[in-house]
């Protein structure tokens, strides 16, 4: 790169004739900043925000080869336990997904041809295992080899029988990995001709992603004028928060809040050096800066804190800021290292605001995402390589350093990291890690010129510079886009509420753009179908209470659970309460902990089926 | 997204009264904002020389309602040249001889002619004007993610079109 930056020092023998300056001084000759399209595009632009583009593009997955893994998740459908007869005795092995695990010997009589017989007990030729495999939950196992399957046990590591599936045929038919999540042993006992033998493996039953809803639709709710070049955009903490820099005549930079329930303009706080980031959670609200003095010869960091209660900053942070997240109870930020290259991670207690640790880094950090315990921070591409290490949010220790092809910040989603790697052949690629070994899992997917930026419903939502909001389905294996729009202006910083599943987005001219995200009406459960259970744990709760506005309600809807295909049924309130369309009483606590893109618990079954049943 | 690079707000040019000196500002940053233009232009000096005029003279205009005026001077010299470009079917080829002529290293000209406009201004406000990301996406009038997919593709690129004429 420096020999480019030197071949484009040659352009400096460039300049402009001083005739350029002269006619500047005698004024302006256009009559408007030309910061909008001209004709059509301003028609369209100006129609946009009344506009609701549907569902539009559909197209199945053209990433991944024949032979190639999947890139969604593993290609095995089902656990293999391969049972083996050889020279020293029994053996029985565990593969899935491409990775093998031999079974620790419980104890085993082993004969030869000569019928010496020979006894083990308790004693293992195989390393320790401290955690099993991660299998999904209600995997089904098959048995190979030339062992016949005596008995089939599951337990839990603590020695109790664990159900479903506890015990199964002797013949090892309609095993399964147990459908609830979590780590078991799985003991079995098979005879072979020279003898028998007992074995456990360990695995832990990870929790099948659910499909979720099948399409989702949006709808351009509201463009908000906040001011020129939105940039940085936060939501929680009872508004979405945005960075407005200077960019106005005579205005201060300012954090502009907007108030979800009427999407205006509630508050303008100035903030004198500007903002290079937002975060919103642990009861305040973030804002990272950034600042060069000095004639740019030094950096000046630091994070002030507003209280959203009164909008006014209650304390400032020094020496830390350019970026800030919130996550795992902690407020995490950048410092400056050393050399005013690198970055050091620093974790600050929130409630204090004083720092817990610091944790240099050796790289230029370019974002901080939180997730499954973790901070995942990617680290600025060089000449096509890049760096994402990961830091136990616990120990603020790093655990490993992950070499990809200019990773940028991840999504967290279902329990696996989503990494954007940019570009080939004009094209972003999400890879998809494993967070617990830092491997990646599977081939890159390709997405076109959307960057992830949240997960919703069962699906990861893109955003690209040119307007469009795309969903892709892990499970499915498509990239639907579901609202595309011809406002001009380039669509960056992007953030997604699930509370409100509302995506807003900065779209750098002058306003915020909300985006309201749902899932499209699928078939509603009957009451008599949720009682019957045919919703299986791990739908998507929203989906399962038929997410949908009934507008015809008094007061309107959020849920609405039909019954009996009646056409009336109950409206439910997120969060609050479930209110009763005639004169039944219901239980209010199974959806007042319902969130748009929870997943149904068994408990929340029951306590659904409890209120649904006749008394 | 944030890198602790150089930014633009290191060579803004003002006086302690408030009001801008506009001929030290066109001789601190004029030639660099006109250069950037001319670029991004690809090498249509018509283009750049209207842009950044037009541009100064509305921060001379506006002189006291603008804090910092080196950016302004970019985006709005930025987004006229692209106006003007959007309209490409009414824009002449450039006749660049006098530019080949100025400069030693014709094969970058070249290089950087055949990239896109984004791509090329993006390269050079982020390889040659030292503008982090976030600014280079401001001037651009896009997103940082945006410019990120810029670089890479215009390295990528260049990198190409630069061995092609070294072969």
């Amino acid at each position: 790169m420096t020999e480019w930056k030197e071949r484009l020092r040659a352009l400096d023998d460039l300049g402009p004739d001083d005739e350029v300056y002269r006619r500047a001084q005698e004024g302006p000759r256009r009559s408007e900043l030309p910061d909008g399209p001209s004709g059509p595009k301003r028609l369209a632009a100006a129609a946009v925000a009344l506009a609701v583009f549907a569902a539009a593009a559909v197209f199945g997955w053209q990433a991944f080869r024949p032979g190639d893994r999947e890139p969604f998740g593993p290609s095995d459908t089902s656990v293999t336990i391969t049972l083996a007869s050889t020279e020293d005795g029994p053996s029985a092995t565990l593969s899935y997904d491409g990775v093998e695990q031999s079974g620790v010997f419980e104890e085993y009589v082993w004969c030869t041809a000569t019928d010496e017989c020979s006894a083990g007990s308790g004693e293992s030729p195989y390393p320790p295992i401290d955690e099993g495999l991660a299998i999904p939950a209600g995997t089904p196992i098959r048995f190979e080899g030339d062992g016949r399957v005596e008995r089939f046990v599951v337990r839990t590591p603590e020695g109790d029988r664990a159900s479903p599936n506890a015990v199964v045929d002797t013949d090892g038919t309609d095993a399964s990995v147990p459908e609830e999540p979590g780590d078991y042993l799985l003991w079995i006992a098979a005879d072979w001709d020279q003898g028998s033998g007992a074995f456990y493996l360990r695995v832990r039953a990870t929790p099948t992603p659910s499909d979720g809803p099948e399409h989702l639709q949006a709808q351009v709710a509201d463009q908000i004028e906040v001011g020129p070049f939105p940039q940085a955009i936060a939501v929680g903490e009872g508004g979405v928060w945005v960075d407005v820099p200077a960019n106005a005549p005579g205005a201060a930079p300012e954090i502009v809040r907007i108030d979800p329930e009427s999407d205006r303009v509630v508050v303008r706080i100035p903030v004198p050096e500007g903002a290079s980031d937002i975060a919103a959670g642990e009861g305040s609200v973030w804002v990272a800066q950034a600042t060069r003095t000095d004639g740019g010869r030094r950096l000046v960091l630091q994070t002030i804190r507003i209280d959203p209660a009164t909008n006014q900053i209650v304390s400032t942070i020094p020496d830390v800021g350019g970026t800030v997240a919130v996550g795992d109870g902690f407020v995490w930020t950048l410092a400056a290292g050393s050399d005013d290259t690198t970055t050091v991670l620093v974790k600050i207690d929130p409630g204090t605001g004083s720092v817990v640790s610091r944790q240099p880094l050796g790289a230029t950090v370019t974002d901080i995402v939180i997730g499954g315990g973790s901070v995942w921070l990617p680290t600025l591409p060089d000449q096509g390589s890049g760096t994402l290490i990961q830091v136990d949010a616990a120990t603020s220790q790093i655990l490993r350093s992950l070499q990809l092809t200019s990773p940028y910040a991840p999504v967290f989603a279902d329990g696996e990291l989503w990494v954007p790697t940019c570009c080939d052949d004009n094209v972003v690629s999400l890879v998809r890690v494993d967070p617990s070994t830092g491997d990646t899992v599977a081939v890159p997917v390709e997405v076109g010129d959307g960057w992830p930026f949240a997960d919703a419903y069962g699906h990861i939502l893109l955003m690209s510079e040119r307007g469009a909001l795309s969903a892709l389905s892990p499970t499915r294996h498509t990239i639907e886009t579901v609202v595309t729009s011809d406002w001009p202006a380039a669509h960056g910083t992007v953030v997604f509420d699930p509370v409100t599943g509302s995506v807003w987005v900065s779209n750098f001219r002058r306003t915020v753009t909300r985006i309201d995200l749902m899932a499209a009406p699928g078939p509603i459960p009957t009451a008599a179908e949720i009682v019957a259970g045919d919703w299986p744990l791990g739908s998507d709760l929203a989906q399962m209470l038929g997410l949908r506005r009934e507008e015809s309600f008094e007061g309107g809807c959020s849920y609405f659970v039909e019954v009996n295909d009646s056409g009336t049924g109950y409206c439910l309130e997120p969060l609050e309460e479930l209110i009763p369309a005639r004169d039944r009483e219901v239980d209010l606590i199974v959806i007042g902990e319902a969130l748009r893109g929870d997943r149904i618990t068994a408990e929340q079954l029951e306590r659904l089926r409890e209120t649904l049943t006749p008394a | 997204m944030f890198t602790f690079g150089a930014s633009w707000r290191s060579v803004r040019v003002r006086d302690v009264s408030g009001d801008h000196d506009f001929d030290a500002i066109w001789r601190e940053a004029g030639p660099a904002i006109w250069r950037a233009v001319l670029v991004y232009a690809g090498w249509r000096r018509a283009i750049a020389d209207d842009a950044v005029a037009e541009a100064f003279a509305r921060a001379i205009a506006r002189s006291d309602s603008i804090r910092e005026p080196v950016p302004y001077l970019y985006r709005v010299a930025f987004r006229i040249a692209a106006d003007d470009l959007s309209r490409s079917d009414t824009v002449a080829e450039p006749d660049d001889r006098a530019i080949r002529d100025a400069v030693e290293d014709v094969d970058m000209l070249r290089a950087l002619k055949r990239l896109s406009p984004a791509q090329r201004g993006a390269i050079y406000l982020h390889y040659r004007a030292d503008l982090p990301v976030r600014d280079v996406a401001s001037t651009l009038g896009t997103s940082t993610a945006a410019v990120k997919v810029h670089l890479m593709r215009g390295r990528r690129r260049l990198a190409e079109l630069l061995s092609e004429d070294e072969a």
